[in-house]
């Protein structure tokens, strides 16, 4: 139970750092305050829920950073290169801190460790600058914390809060904890005032007198008096509402509320009030161009969504997986009973099925611009260390893809754009001479084309060199000096194990994988990637992925009685094939057909599959889209094209690469999920 | 002797969550997963729930309601009653004050705050 919170606390927790991050890598391009406050709310917001579930160091340290943060709010210095770097490593060690809240790693522990002690320094020094600040402009330092709320539509209050009986600090009443959430808003100014010792003496007792509050927020008076009403046996409380916008901004009022402060006083309401009022005007028509702007940025944000478990999710899906499989159980009872209003039941169930699959699958999808935040950093991070200036775009980035699909695309699409900054953008220096701008950039997009999607990821830079990738191939032993390629597969040598065009190995290029686990790893899913370059216009990785992994479109086909599937979205075309016609092919020309005036080498699968007996007198040849119409896959009989679940296949047929998964078929027999990728193996 | 609370949630989570934490800071902790469960551990045991906390919006039987069959009961109607939920109408929270709530806890809240509350309520 502890696991599946902290699972919880460590997600939300993890939003919010993405978040934090990606403020700060906004502000690096543009230091705009505004993505400073983001960031530190971010933090201010782990911090609370971390000391809601208890877990005090990982709050304590959140807490540091977010001190931090707090005097760049105050403008009391700016974070600049050198600075920005260590505060993005802070969020990283909060990251892992996050997965391991208990410090049970002994080097994560140590990191952090010394990280505390590095931001306790730095706290030491911002307090001095503090003290600084305070001693030039005099001014009252009330202390106010931001909330989380956004400052739209605000009110401003006072209220005055008299207790009835005897309340003295530390007494554990709930009035004190009411009265600290309100000190911890952005706009609420707190005075306590306790019981003097004797009439006139300036000590004072642990007895509270009155407490005081302004406050601009964005409550009504209505939800601003019910927080009281349960302690009205033990307080008299009093809400004035004082303006319908933010007063605590203004320097007159700021003046007043630290007067009354030192002198102890209640506030007088009528002299408020008048003050206020020569304020209003001019207040007026600024408050209301700050609101426009404001409701504008809320909007945006306003979408709204529910977290759910990824294990219900799940559930979801095989359920709707087993509804798949019956549905086809149930098609073929109608086949055989044919009876009209069997049959327009059957219907009704599969244009539901269809609906409900549909649903559900998209509420697992996850969109890849949730990944953006990481790419940002990476691309932001390997160009700081190679001394290069680059900018990651996202023109278009509207796919969503299943959980277990981001996951596998996360590293390889890392590797590549670590890829591009490091040999795709050209130095600063290369990139004048040239007469490209100094910055170099990397557009990141994402589309649907078919039932595919497409990934792109494209560099301005120098493009790739296919004399040098030759030559390099030939130098690791990876192609013989004689052997002929053409561009594409000169191209595709990058991806071979072992290669790496880097004439001298970086930090950078060195880390992590290398480019022929991106291609194994987008294999996994049923993903290809392919190069587009030119000599200094740049270079181009695009990736197709199919939509999902879990429920596709297939043909069913036969082959000596057993049921193979072809994913849909692979097929080309099917054409039909005469055994005289193969049979002549099989003496000629190494089993090439002529169709359609093409010449076509013939896979026969039975063959491979190593499936005795004759082959029928017609066979069905398979076209897919990877191999053009060079190459077609032979089965005995095509049955017609169905909705297939596709479950893992167990250890007996792990060897069996051109396989990607089994299913159950309608009439509750097994069928083979055929690999297009991996097809070309057979040969 | 330890308190006991009995936690009304329509969500398993939620009360697991509670339960752990309460359960950690000296509480003893009933459960029940809707208002009439409620109803009938409070009869079935009125001497040893000391305090009921409970959420507002719940299917059937909401806190409001669970409320008002507690306070109507003679047998039980001195248990006193918090809600803990997220709800923020002000004239629900009224409605709830006058039907006899002893305190109203807005999620989220903070820990140390939630204790003194409970602690306060139990006094």
């Amino acid at each position: 139970m502890d696991d599946d919170m902290n699972k919880l606390f460590a997600e939300e927790a993890g939003d919010q750092l993405d978040a934090a991050e990606e403020a700060l890598l906004k502000y690096e391009k543009d230091p705009n305050s505004t993505y400073i406050e983001d960031a530190f709310r971010a933090l201010h917001t782990i911090k609370g829920a971390a000391y809601m579930f208890d877990m005090l160091s990982l709050g304590n340290y959140a807490h540091k950073i977010e001190n931090i943060l707090d005097g760049v709010r105050e403008q009391l210095f700016e974070l600049d290169s050198q600075k920005l770097p260590i505060i993005l490593n802070c969020l990283d060690l909060l990251k892992q801190f996050l997965q391991d809240p208990q410090l049970d790693g002994k080097d994560l522990r140590a990191e952090i460790s010394d990280s505390s002690i590095l931001l306790d320094d730095w706290q030491e020094e911002i307090n001095e600058l503090n003290r600084q600040k305070r001693a030039d402009v005099e001014k009252p330092l009330f202390s106010a914390e931001p909330n989380t709320e956004e400052s739209e539509n605000l009110n401003t209050y006072y209220l005055l809060i008299e207790p009835k009986n005897e309340v003295s600090d530390g007494d554990g009443h709930p009035m004190h904890d009411i009265i600290a959430e309100f000190k911890s808003k952005e706009f609420c100014y707190v005075t306590t005032h306790h019981k003097k010792l004797d009439e006139d003496g300036t000590r004072y007792t642990e007895q509270i007198k009155h407490w005081d509050l302004y406050l601009a927020t964005t409550e009504t008076y209505e939800e601003l008096e019910v927080n009281f009403i349960f302690y009205e046996d033990d307080f008299n409380i009093k809400i004035h509402h004082i303006a319908n916008y933010n007063l605590l901004t203004e320097d007159k009022v700021l003046e007043r509320i630290k007067k009354n402060q030192e002198a102890d006083e209640k506030e007088d309401i009528s002299a408020l009030k008048k003050t206020v009022k020569s304020l209003e005007d001019q207040l007026k028509e600024q408050n209301e161009t700050d609101n426009k702007k404001d409701s504008q940025q809320q909007n945006k944000r306003k979408q709204k969504y529910l977290r759910v478990p990824t294990h219900k999710i799940e559930k979801l899906i095989n359920g709707i997986s087993e509804l798949v499989t019956a549905k086809s159980t149930l098609d073929n009872f109608r086949k055989t009973f044919n009876h009209s209003e069997f049959t327009g039941v059957v219907e009704h169930i599969q244009n539901v099925t269809d609906e409900l699959r549909d649903t559900v699958l998209s509420v697992s999808l996850v969109p890849l611009d949730s990944l953006l935040v990481k790419f940002k950093r990476l691309v932001s991070d390997t160009a700081r260390e190679l001394e290069k200036s680059v900018t990651l775009h996202s023109p278009r980035i509207e796919t969503e893809m299943d959980k277990k699909m981001i996951d596998a695309i996360s590293d390889p699409l890392m590797h590549l754009f670590r890829n591009c900054v490091d040999h795709g953008i050209e130095s600063p220096d290369e990139r004048i001479k040239k007469g490209k701008p100094e910055q170099g950039n990397i557009f990141f997009e994402s589309y649907y084309l078919g039932s595919n999607i497409v990934i792109s990821i494209r560099d301005d830079g120098a493009g790739m060199d296919l004399a040098k990738i030759r030559n390099k191939a030939i130098e690791k032993n990876i192609i013989d000096e004689d052997t002929s390629l053409t561009d594409d597969e000169i191209k595709d040598l990058i991806f071979s194990p072992g290669f790496s065009t880097a004439s001298k190995i970086t930090g950078v290029s060195g880390r992590g994988v290398g480019m022929d686990v991106v291609k194994t790893n987008l294999k996994e899913v049923n993903g290809s990637i392919r190069i587009e370059t030119e000599k200094d216009v740049g270079t181009s990785f695009i990736i197709n992925l199919p939509l999902t992994l879990s429920i596709i479109d297939g043909l069913h086909t036969t082959l000596a009685n057993t049921s193979y599937i072809f994913p849909l979205n692979h097929i080309q075309k099917i054409e039909r094939l005469k055994r005289d016609q193969l049979m002549e092919a099989q003496g000629v020309l190494n089993n090439t057909v002529v169709i359609e005036g093409e010449q076509v080498k013939v896979i026969n699968l039975r063959e491979y599959l190593g499936y005795e007996g004759s082959i029928p007198s017609e066979s069905s040849l398979i076209f897919l889209t990877e191999y053009e119409n060079k190459k077609a896959f032979m089965v005995d009989k095509v049955v017609g094209q169905i909705q297939t679940v596709i479950k893992p296949l167990g250890e007996v047929a792990k060897n069996a690469d051109y396989l990607s998964g089994s299913t159950i078929l309608g009439d509750g027999s097994v069928g083979l999920v055929l690999d297009p990728n991996n097809l070309s193996n057979l040969n | 002797m330890d308190s006991t609370l009995l936690i009304v949630d329509d969500f398993k989570n939620i009360r697991d969550l509670l339960t752990n934490t309460l359960e950690r800071k000296g509480f003893n902790i009933i459960t029940a997963e809707h208002g009439k469960a409620a109803i009938e551990l409070l009869k079935t045991q009125p001497k040893e729930i000391d305090l009921v906390l409970s959420d507002y919006n719940m299917p059937e039987m909401n806190g409001q309601q669970l409320l008002e069959a507690i306070k109507s009961d003679q047998s039980i109607s001195d248990i006193p009653v918090a809600f803990l939920t997220t709800e923020k109408d002000p004239s629900k929270i009224r409605d709830a004050k006058k039907a006899g709530l002893d305190a109203w806890i807005s999620k989220p809240y903070k820990l140390d705050a939630f204790i003194n509350q409970i602690n306060h309520l139990l006094k």
